[in-house]
């Protein structure tokens, strides 16, 4: 990956930085650790479906950074997405799977509703349609998310190599009183 | 690094002995020796170091093992990072030969590696030694201000209080949560892969690596 190419985006400004709803230390070395596995593999240019696109500024970066083909999946309009559907429903899956012409999901990334039940289902709907790594954003949160209590189930599956990435940065939310910890969950399903 | 790793990564493992016991018996003193390591952490966490040292154009590595056992990591480290590799145990009986004998608390054997160092910074830490809590607690405090971009440590998924009689307990977990916890600054990253155990599905390995340049 070029490091350089990555500073330039994240500091390409300030408005474009504050869209993208990443730790950006987080962002980074989940970019590296994505970067890596891809070259060591030989994947050229990965599919990656993004589920929740809050700005859709994501997309830069697995554009520019991995020479993605990135289709995004979101409910609201106006993060731009390539399916304007919920990802849970029949349609929207059909309509993935129209685009992906019968190829797999190289890079997922789940960041939709934080509800326990939401995230387990988009994970057992899409991982099937995967077919190297799951990222489920949010791992470390706890406000207003209860993906920590379904990664914690997913790290003691014997089937996945996981791997956590973790700026505990202690950043807080003084109006609340409390910490806005993110944090990526990788499943790796490949442990051969 | 490119597909190269993968090819020539497979056939090291293949070639060696190792202790990637899925359904087999952990405890079981016949079966530890050789490469020490979950195969699919080692391999993930093998491909991110690489990496992390190629994107930045560190070149010769200097990494530093503590609790080298049979030795066997050396020959990854040098294969795919092109490593100074200088390794620490207490064992003198340890197979593969070792580069400094003695515990790595002592001053004696801090002054080894310092004296090995020649004031150059250590690029990568890799903590693998009694397990203990206070014991590994010491050996990040004495070598993490000594490393420049990555400390490891083993087994920090392993929950197993009472491994065999005569091994120590493992605590390195505990002193990993309590890591995650304080190091604010630094990103954290855990490699995990658990084990089929019907009857020790507490017995898995798992590497976490402290990241102490993290912005980058």
């Amino acid at each position: 990956m070029n490091l350089r190419k990555f500073d330039e985006l994240a500091s390409y400004k300030v408005d474009f930085r504050n869209l993208l709803a990443q730790d950006m230390t987080e962002w980074k070395f989940y970019m590296e650790i994505i970067s890596a596995y891809f070259e060591n593999r030989g994947v050229k240019r990965p599919i990656v479906v993004e589920i929740g696109l809050m700005h859709n500024a994501q997309k830069r970066f697995y554009a520019e950074m991995l020479d993605a083909e990135h289709i995004g999946i979101d409910m609201n309009y106006n993060s731009e997405p390539d399916i304007l559907a919920d990802s849970q429903k029949p349609g929207t899956i059909e309509e993935l799977k129209v685009k992906l012409k019968g190829q797999m999901i190289d890079l997922l990334f789940i960041d939709g509703n934080h509800s326990y039940e939401s995230v387990k289902l988009d994970f057992e709907i899409y991982a099937p349609l995967t077919k190297h790594i799951i990222a489920i954003h949010d791992i470390s949160a706890t406000v207003n998310s209860q993906v920590m209590r379904y990664w914690n189930e997913l790290k003691y599956d014997d089937r996945y190599l996981t791997v956590d990435l973790n700026h505990f940065n202690g950043r807080p939310d003084k109006e609340r009183g409390i910490f806005k910890d993110m944090g990526i969950g990788l499943i790796i399903k490949d442990v051969k | 690094m490119n597909s190269f790793f993968l090819s020539r990564f497979d056939d090291m493992v293949s070639s060696m002995n190792h202790c990637d016991l899925d359904g087999e018996d952990w405890v079981d003193t016949n079966k530890i020796g050789g490469l020490a390591q979950s195969i699919p952490e080692w391999r993930a966490f093998l491909g991110f170091v690489s990496s992390y040292f190629n994107y930045r154009n560190i070149r010769k590595p200097i990494v530093l093992e503590i609790g080298t056992q049979d030795n066997y990591q050396k020959q990854f480290y040098e294969e795919f990072l092109h490593a100074e590799h200088i390794g620490i145990d207490i064992d003198p009986k340890a197979k593969g030969g070792v580069d400094i004998l003695g515990n790595s608390h002592d001053k004696e054997i801090i002054e080894k590696v310092k004296d090995r160092l020649a004031g150059r910074m250590i690029d990568l830490t890799f903590i693998d030694g009694d397990h203990s809590y206070d014991g590994t607690k010491e050996d990040y405090e004495i070598y993490s201000p000594m490393t420049k971009h990555l400390v490891a440590i083993h087994d920090v998924a392993n929950t197993y209080v009472n491994p065999a009689p005569h091994l120590p307990p493992v605590e390195t977990h505990i002193l990993w949560r309590e890591i995650c916890y304080n190091e604010k600054n630094h990103m954290l990253i855990t490699f995990q892969k658990n084990r089929k155990h019907e009857r020790e599905p507490w017995i898995n390995l798992g590497i976490g690596l402290v990241v102490k340049d993290g912005k980058g």
